[in-house]
């Protein structure tokens, strides 16, 4: 759970309250990343508390409500080294909604289906792609933010790269892309059943 | 305003071979855009691009700009036209024996002008960032530098409509970020309709549509303005907590 240890990490630095701790996070991590709900915060200390991380002290105050201010224990400091220590492996994973509507679009046995398909993923990338350049042209973005901006168009780059290969592989032998005897791989088959028109290049 | 109707064009590749550059294309482009040309090496973005700024002519279709028949005019009509149109190119070619002023001035040296072309060869390379260089010659410039100062050559016309290909092809990320800055900007200052080819997604990307090319034709033709906000994608991107 990343935000556990993100809020593990500020609390080493010095003891906090909640709404402390929301904007440090936020400063920390710019704009970009969006807001941080309060009210995830609230369950995200409450567990570490719970699991001896975190120390919470009750401070009373004169005019206000009484606050809680959360320090860093040794166990939480150690929990903190070891996160910090491991290698970090993406939690996104590959499987999303795009490759089922492909394989959708290839069942149907429409080339124009598979076309629109990967037509409309690939306009919807290059918006991202577009809205990301242009965050980092206009706001006044801190090295982290600018980091994340990097890390958001890498990610789209690749997935335009796996509509490139699908565009290639699919619509070139939509009749192999489910058989289980075929293995479409990131070279076209030599099909000449291919749907569309064969491909001459020119610069 | 400038208009494709039709456009193709096929070149011989060998015995029995044609490639396929353009393939009955067709489009318009509103005067002001700002329109990336995408597609893999081949996919014939540099053959609209010269077709486009009169440099190549197609084997079918035409092009007009501004009711103006582009594809029908010949020798001198199409010389005036070619000094209505800026061109930046890939590899920023400048001329070795020249500096960086003499280099922007070069393209309207045998013309008589109205105004002091060394100054404004000057004020050019001032707003491309290269105050200073103007007695550089090409060898001691950087790529970014000489693609600089290609692009103030190409504006030494005031030209309404700037075609660059791959102007970032040739230079380094860092470079390649403040060209396209230096291109969109100038865009707007001088109110230029700018079509930009390049097979880069992250440069496409600066561009406010989309022409996207497979094969001679187009397959994808989008509006990028208006798309998802940054900070949602980059929470999906992230997924925090």
């Amino acid at each position: 759970m990343p935000l556990h240890h993100a809020v593990l990490a500020l609390l080493a630095a010095k003891p906090a309250h909640g709404y402390e701790l929301k904007s440090s996070f936020e400063q920390a991590v710019g704009d970009q990343w969006g807001g941080l709900n309060i009210g995830h915060l609230y369950q995200v200390l409450d567990r570490l508390s719970r699991d001896g991380l975190i120390e919470s002290e009750r401070q009373a105050q004169q005019v206000k409500p009484d606050r809680v201010v959360h320090r860093l224990t040794p166990a939480g400091r150690a929990e903190l080294d070891r996160w910090l220590g491991e290698p970090a492996i993406p939690a996104r994973g590959y499987r999303d909604d795009f490759f089922l509507k492909v394989m959708a679009a290839v069942r149907s046995g429409d080339p124009a289906t598979l076309s629109a398909v990967l037509g409309r993923r690939r306009a919807h990338l290059l918006r991202q792609l577009h809205a990301l350049a242009e965050a980092r042209g206009t706001t006044s973005v801190t090295a982290v933010e600018s980091l994340l901006i990097t890390a958001a168009e890498l990610h789209i780059r690749a997935d335009l790269g796996v509509v490139d290969a699908a565009e290639t592989t699919l619509t070139t032998d939509p009749a192999g892309a489910i058989s289980e005897q075929s293995s479409p791989g990131m070279t076209p088959p030599q099909s000449a059943a291919g749907l569309t028109p064969p491909r001459s290049a020119a610069s | 305003m400038i208009e494709l109707l039709g456009v193709s064009k096929r070149y011989d590749s060998g015995p029995g071979r044609r490639l396929i550059a353009a393939e009955d294309v067709s489009f318009t482009i509103a005067r002001g855009e700002f329109v990336g040309l995408t597609g893999a090496t081949g996919a014939g973005k540099t053959t609209l691009l010269n077709i486009m700024g009169a440099i190549g002519r197609p084997d079918a279709g035409t092009v007009r700009r501004d009711g103006v028949e582009v594809t029908a005019l010949r020798g001198a009509a199409a010389d005036r036209y070619r000094r209505t149109v800026g061109f930046v190119f890939q590899h920023g070619v400048l001329l070795s024996a020249l500096t960086a002023l003499d280099n922007v001035i070069a393209p309207v040296l045998p013309f008589r002008t109205g105004w002091n072309k060394r100054d404004r060869a000057a004020d050019l390379l001032a707003a491309v960032g290269m105050a200073g260089r103007e007695g550089a010659l090409p060898a001691q410039l950087s790529g970014g530098e000489r693609q600089r100062v290609a692009i103030a050559r190409a504006l030494i016309n005031t030209p309404e409509l700037l075609l660059a290909d791959e102007p970032t092809g040739n230079v380094d990320p860092g470079s390649a970020a403040g060209i396209l800055d230096l291109l969109a900007g100038l865009r707007i200052e001088h109110a230029m309709t700018l079509v930009l080819a390049s097979h880069d997604p992250q440069v496409a990307a600066r561009c406010e549509r989309l022409i996207r090319l497979t094969g001679g034709r187009v397959t994808c033709d989008i509006q990028l303005t208006g798309g998802e906000s940054p900070a949602s994608i980059l929470r999906r991107v992230g997924q925090l907590g």
